[in-house]
């Protein structure tokens, strides 16, 4: 693996030495048309009062190759108004950038001069998007993402509109939970990796990587159907104007997590450094075979449970602080004097989280009638030490054959490696006073995914003026986690003793799990488009198909560590050591069950067919028309490899129809209002009969074969003025109505308490949202700060299950029967303000956000459900540009270090179910940049 | 124009392919619904191993001359009675969790396995050969007996599934209305080294009784070395007489769920040598809401329960979750802790049972038990801490909680107290009165009251032997050794 980073790190200098060569200069840039913002193609760019020029591309990008001096341009195209522009310097080795924006000619066609300015593609560049969308539409720009400091896409996309993200890695739109919300990489399906979720890890794309991201929050038929609250498209970085370099170095520092000398790990391996396992955590080759039971072969059996490493407990080590390093290339190359484009990015962080103030406890209602809830367990001791490592690796290339030939190539690899260590001890009082509980975890989660996508974008200008673009992106992934540990034990107190002692009937003995998930997702697609002039009226016909082909493998391995009578002393090593491992004689020894095993292993494959045919009319100069069905056939089998356990088997096809309407009551001002038909589907760990706890003393969570696919009928309404480039105001309200959605609940008949999935009758949810965009520079003093908000306010209700409901009734009588959605938050706030210096050469942020309670858990009967409390995040950085080519930043994260919270509330009293405090983050970052 | 027509023609014909191409699905998963098989009996060398694939034991008789091997789980299905011969052996094969082996009699079904003083029925592990190769103490090596009836429980909802056996298997489902339900008879069955694991901190008890009604028969059953419990009641109200639990892992004697049965001469006994046992008695009122009803109020006469000693740190009895429950007649002996009553902040606990009438100990004798006084040996316990509107603990886990319960006015410290009824109750302690290996005392223990109800046999001694008497285990039970 050092070889492979080695060679893509030398062929990245070689990359950038390339640039050196040629003494000329560029100009170069896309042309747009001022008022519906669509590339404008065949445009012509000419050095004015020569011959010398170039026309733009199919997507609007020109580039022009001249010696250096200083130019006069114009820029022309039928009907449109010329524009000129002059004296723009060309310097060797350079490229000058123009983005010119062409309107519509009026009466007298007049030319324009303009002065010259050069522009990146910025958040005014989204803008355009998101004003000409069909859709409502918003998003993020690297721009932003690079002011706002976050180092991963999961982190900038909780500043957009109605965003909020779980755990750091799970994207709610709408406050809808991840099952709503869809995200691909450049259009194209990437798998999650989460086998509990049904959404992709935001972590895992380091914002070095990334042009912008765009949530699309209402459904046109060209996207796949399968979301709700938003579809998020993240798109790397592609075809460079000019050759761009970028080194950067960070460090962060929070004082709970780094320099700590109690700082939990565990022994690891030679690669855990790039969050590879290095066969440490396999499974012994001993233990790959049946195990005996005992009194079968004892001698065998000693030698397997020997064969396992001895460590199941964490042990102090200082931490370091969190670093992290990105590098980035990329140019335009001619090769056979046509350009080829390409971005090559590198990343690598190394990061340790450290908090040892947490508390969880279980509470329980004892009688209906009770005040107050009672106490199972409280952990009032939790540390967690974690080691997250993560690095990515993307090459995107892409040619342009002519100016109506386009092919692109992108190589992603990502990959993350998380080590952790968690110990928590408190008093488990459900079985009686005193009992003084002891638990730990070490855990080693190795993600990662490597895609290969290959896209082509033609124009047929003699052929109806055909577009199509055609998509193959082939990925796999994984999510192994070998050796999941867990040894808990009790003691009790006698005079000044500890009476140790290991309890199999209170909770499970201690345990290592080893299971590994991979998956192969294959998407294709092609989409067309062709104008037509309908008498006055301009309309588009669009239409498609897709294939995505997604299979998995998941694979658990467990294995229990027994004793015939308890000899547990206090002490793990010497419990763990060869000289107690005898079966024979009723000490130590390891055990397995295959048929659980292959139980809670399955097989997953998916097939999606979709096609969809959608027409653009543009009725009146201010009345746009968008509309279309999308059909969706799949097929989705889940199996366990336990022979005669039910498969979990969908076969649907779906009509989707959307309607999306928009009307420009100014040029800068839209109303829109969409209806539309999309679904959710189950996952395939949501179908298989595979049975996961969290952790020791957990409610077990199962999955339902049974499970059917929800079908939501949305309703969106927005009004949206961008009264400036960089400036917005817009005000939505939606609607959704959820059939047959997917919703935890209890599984009333089971022994012991039981998590699983049922379809409910119904759900709605209806919501408004707003934001502003706003610079200050009205206000003198003010003029280089800018301020952004925005704000989304949602009620849900969905029916709870008859069953479940009457057995909550039972206790208490008032039980609503309708509930939250999980997941659902009520509110979602984001704000900033930026100050930009120009003359000073300083940037600074400072940004808020906070979402509102969430349902976190369902819970059993006779306990109240359990919510994640506000969690208000303030974040401040501040930059400047040192020299040329220097940038330092320092920043703040969680200013207010709020308490995570998820708590239980009964009858006016709140009972934590866990918390904890992060502390704030310091970092400072160096970066040397070339654009 | 004319143009603009071909070409919006032809490129709807592309689209209408495409479309097409698109909606054809593929049909591909028709796979024929294969039929349950029937059970399987595989015999070799004498041993007939039986594989449940859905359909139960069917109504069939296990003779003694076979020995039946046990592969998984096997019901008996409902209408379906297995009958068992003295003398039989059934052995369970090894595997925990999907792999566990355990007998299911599931409601309606109906067993009778009924063995004599010198031709016992045992149930053990496969590979016990029953020559002392394996030792006594050895726990965890196949499943249990599981007998599921029709009695009602007061678990919510009424009919539940059995620990350990998914709720996709409808045959694990107990509980209904019938109390005086019938499940046939056990009797002279020795159950022994069962207990394995079945599934996320579950194991199947020696004996489990879900929802059992009374009509069913229990006589003369000894279940030793099992990992879990010894017997284990979920709500029901069966009747078990001369019952030996011995070297079990957890619990002897463990009810949950409102049982309500009756039993006589019940022997306990734990291993203090090997280091397991938890609660000789294991007593829990409802689950979810814990007062749910029909209360626990099972009525036991003559049991004698001898535990691990002083050092091992363990309790007689815990009355809990609001179970009642009324010990008469009987010797608690050699155990670090004596019964505990659970007291909470809510009305109706088993404190309350107490005051209810429903919780009773009466004539008893504590030997060597938790010091030796009414004050040491009879305790309160409060399970579980509250937090108070300021997120404090309201209760010190330590002790001391009756104060601040008293405080809270849950708790009218003017009842009889527990402690005082130890000798209201007619109870005394005594030291040395019996022992693991001599469960029978020579002398003394005849201070009882004779039983009023006529199930149970009258006699006025103390504990489950007759007092310088037999030992009615010895000769068909492992521990007072067989064969």
């Amino acid at each position: 693996m050092k070889i492979t980073i080695s060679t893509i790190i030398s062929f990245v200098f070689i990359l950038s030495g390339l640039q050196g060569y040629s003494q000329k200069g560029f100009l170069r840039g896309k042309i747009i048309d001022e008022k519906t913002g669509e590339e404008l193609i065949g445009a012509t760019v000419v050095v004015t009062g020569t011959t010398k020029g170039t026309i733009t591309d199919f997507d609007g990008n020109y580039s022009l190759e001249l010696d250096e001096g200083i130019y006069n341009f114009t820029c022309s195209y039928i009907s449109y108004q010329t524009q000129n522009y002059q004296a723009i310097k060309i310097k060797a080795d350079d490229v000058t950038i123009i983005n010119i924006h062409l309107d519509e000619a009026q009466v007298a066609l007049d030319e324009v001069y303009v002065v010259a300015r050069a522009s990146r593609r910025t958040e005014a560049a989204l803008q355009v998007l998101q004003r000409r969308s069909s859709v409502v539409l918003d998003g993020i720009s690297a721009q932003q993402i690079s002011r706002l400091g976050d180092s991963d896409a999961a982190g900038a996309l909780k500043r957009v509109t109605g965003v909020s993200v779980e755990g750091g890695k799970y994207i709610y739109v709408r406050g809808l939970s991840d099952r709503y919300s869809k995200t691909t990489l450049n259009g194209a399906e990437i798998p999650g990796l989460d086998p509990n979720r049904n959404t992709v890890q935001l972590d895992l794309f380091p914002s070095n990587i990334i042009e912008n991201m765009v949530i699309h929050k209402t459904f046109s038929p060209d996207l796949p159907a399968s979301f709700t609250g938003g579809h998020i498209d993240i798109i790397t970085k592609d075809f460079p104007e000019k050759y761009t370099f970028q080194l950067s170095a960070s460090f962060e520092f929070n004082p709970i997590s780094h320099f700590n000398p109690d700082y939990l790990t565990y022994e690891g391996g030679k690669y855990d450094w790039l969050g590879i396992d290095d066969g440490i955590r396999s499974i012994p080759s001993e233990a790959e075979g049946q195990i005996p039971a005992r009194f079968y072969d004892d001698y065998q059996l000693d030698l397997i449970t020997k064969s396992f490493n001895k460590t199941m407990e964490s042990e102090k080590k200082s931490s370091f602080m969190n670093q992290s390093y990105s590098f980035s290339v990329g140019n335009q190359l001619e090769i056979r004097e046509k350009p080829l484009g390409y971005v090559i990015g590198l990343s690598y962080s190394n990061k340790y989280n450290f908090n040892d103030n947490g508390v969880t406890g279980r509470f329980k209602l004892i009688d209906g009638g009770d005040e107050l809830l009672t106490s199972q367990l409280t952990l009032d001791t939790d540390k967690k030490g974690s080691n997250d490592v993560m690095w990515a690796v993307l090459a995107n290339l892409n040619y342009k054959i002519n100016n109506s030939h386009k092919i692109g190539l992108l190589l992603l690899h990502n990959h993350s490696g998380e080590s952790s260590a968690r110990y928590q001890a408190g008093e488990k009082s459900s079985d009686e006073a005193g009992m003084l509980y002891q638990t730990r975890t070490l855990q080693f989660l190795e993600r990662g995914f490597s895609s290969i996508q290959l896209k082509g974008e033609d124009f047929f200008e003699n052929v109806g003026k055909i577009k199509i673009d055609c998509l193959s992106s082939y990925t796999y992934s994984k999510q192994h986690e070998p050796d999941l540990r867990f040894f808990t034990n009790h003691y009790t107190l006698q005079g000044n003793s500890r009476l140790y002692e290991i309890s199999q009937s209170l909770y499970p003995v201690p345990t290592r799990y080893y299971r590994f998930m991979d998956e192969l997702n294959w998407d294709n697609k092609i989409n067309s488009e062709k104008p037509f002039n309908l008498g006055s009226i301009d309309t588009k016909l669009k239409a498609g198909v897709s294939f995505v082909l997604k299979k998995r493998e998941f694979r658990e391995k467990k294995f229990n560590f027994n004793e015939n009578s308890n000899s547990y002393n206090g002490d793990i090593i010497s419990y763990l050591d060869d000289s107690n491992i005898n079966a024979s004689e009723g000490r130590l020894f390891v055990s397995n069950s295959e048929t659980s095993d292959k139980k809670n292993s399955y097989n997953g494959y998916q097939r999606i067919l979709g096609s969809y045919i959608m027409t653009e009319l543009e009725l009146t100069e201010k009345f746009r028309f968008v509309t279309g069905i999308r059909m969706e056939n799949a097929y989705i089998l889940t199996n366990s490899l336990k022979e005669n356990e039910k498969e979990g088997i969908l076969d649907n096809t779906d009509f989707l129809p959307s309607l999306n309407t928009i009307y420009s009551l100014q040029d800068n001002m839209n109303l829109r209002f969409s209806c539309n038909r999309t679904l959710a589907r189950p996952s395939f760990r949501e179908l298989a009969p595979y049975a996961s706890l969290n952790f020791v003393g957990d409610f077990v969570f199962i999955g339902n074969a049974n499970l059917k696919r929800t079908l939501i009928d949305n309703f969106d309404f927005r009004y949206e003025f961008f009264f400036k480039p960089g400036e917005l105001f817009s005000f939505s309200a939606f609607y959704k109505q959820f059939i047959n959605p997917i919703e935890r609940t209890f599984n009333t008949e089971a022994a012991n308490p039981e998590l699983t999935l049922r379809n409910a009758d119904e759900a709605r949810i209806y919501g408004v949202e707003m934001e502003i965009r706003k610079n200050l520079e009205f206000v003198s003093w003010m003029k280089n700060l800018s301020f952004g908000a925005n704000l989304t306010y949602v009620k849900s209700s969905v029916t709870v299950d008859p069953k479940e409901l009457s057995l909550k009734r039972e206790f208490d009588p008032g039980f609503p029967d309708k509930r939250v959605m999980f997941g659902q938050a009520p509110y979602i706030v984001n704000a900033y303000l930026n100050y930009t210096n120009d003359s000073l050469r300083l940037s600074s942020n400072i940004s808020y956000n906070i979402s509102g309670e969430r349902l976190y858990l369902v819970n059993a009967v006779g306990i109240p459900d359990v919510f994640e409390q506000p969690r208000g995040q303030l974040d401040f950085n501040i930059s400047k540009k040192l020299g040329e080519k220097f940038n330092v930043k320092f920043s703040v994260k969680n200013l207010l270090d709020t308490k995570y919270n998820q708590t239980y509330f009964y009858k006016n009293t709140t009972y934590i179910f866990e918390s904890f405090i992060s502390g704030r983050f310091y970092s400072i970052s160096l970066s040397y940049l070339i654009d | 124009m004319k143009k603009t027509k071909t070409q919006l023609f032809s490129y709807l014909i592309v689209i209408g392919v495409l479309f097409l191409i698109g909606l054809i699905a593929c049909e591909e998963n028709n796979e024929p619904e294969s039929d349950p098989n029937a059970t399987k009996y595989e015999e070799v060398n004498g041993e007939v191993t039986v594989t449940d694939l859905g359909q139960g034991t069917g109504t069939i008789t296990w003779t003694s001359d076979k020995v039946w091997i046990l592969n998984g789980l096997v019901f008996v299905n409902s209408d379906q009675t297995l009958t068992i011969e003295a003398g039989t052996v059934i052995k369970g094969k090894p595997g925990m969790e999907a792999d566990a082996s355990a007998l299911i009699v599931t409601r309606g079904g109906m067993i009778s396995a009924i063995g004599t003083a010198s031709n016992p029925i045992i149930f053990t592990a496969e590979a016990d050969q029953l020559s002392g190769n394996i030792g006594k103490d050895q726990r965890g090596l196949w499943g249990g007996i599981i007998i599921l009836g029709k009695a009602s429980l007061n678990s919510n909802p009424g009919e539940t599934a059995i620990e350990g056996i998914p709720t996709s298997e409808s045959r694990g489902l107990y509980g209904g209305s019938d109390d005086t339900d019938n499940s046939g008879t056990l009797k002279y069955v020795s159950i022994r080294h069962g207990g394995t694991d079945i599934g996320e901190g579950n194991e199947i008890n020696g004996l489990t009784l879900g929802g059992v009604g009374s009509g069913t028969t229990f006589e003369y059953i000894e279940v030793i070395s099992n990992k879990d419990d010894g017997v284990e009641f979920f709500g029901g109200n069966p009747r078990l007489k001369y019952i030996l639990v011995a070297y079990c892992g957890d619990d002897s004697y463990d009810y949950d769920e409102g049982f309500r049965g009756k039993g006589q001469f019940w022997v306990a006994i734990q291993d203090e040598t090997g280091g397991a046992g938890d609660r000789l008695g294991e007593h829990d009122g409802g689950t979810d809401p814990e007062t749910a009803t029909p209360y626990a109020i099972p009525v036991i006469y003559n049991a004698t329960y001898i535990g691990r000693g002083a050092s091992a740190g363990k309790r007689v009895i815990t009355f809990r979750d609001n179970a009642g429950g009324k010990y008469n007649n009987s010797i608690f002996a050699n155990q670090a802790k004596g019964i505990d009553v659970e007291i909470l902040i809510g009305e109706q606990n088993s404190y309350k049972q107490i005051s209810d009438g429903n919780l009773e100990v009466k004539n008893c004798i504590f030997s060597d038990v938790a010091g030796g006084t009414a004050e040491t040996i009879f305790k309160l316990s409060y399970v579980g801490d509250s937090l108070d509107n300021s997120g404090n603990k309201v209760t010190d886990n330590d002790d001391k909680q009756i104060p601040t319960l008293a405080l809270l006015n849950k708790v009218d410290v003017n009842t009889p107290t527990w402690v005082a009824m130890f000798a209201n109750n007619g109870n005394s302690t005594i030291s040395g009165l019996v022992s693991a290996t001599n469960p029978v005392p020579a002398t003394g223990a005849n201070n009882g009251v004779a039983p009023t109800d006529s199930w149970f046999t009258n006699i006025t001694y103390q504990g489950a032997f007759d007092p310088g008497g037999t030992n009615w285990a010895v000769g068909w039970t492992l521990l007072f050794e067989s064969k």
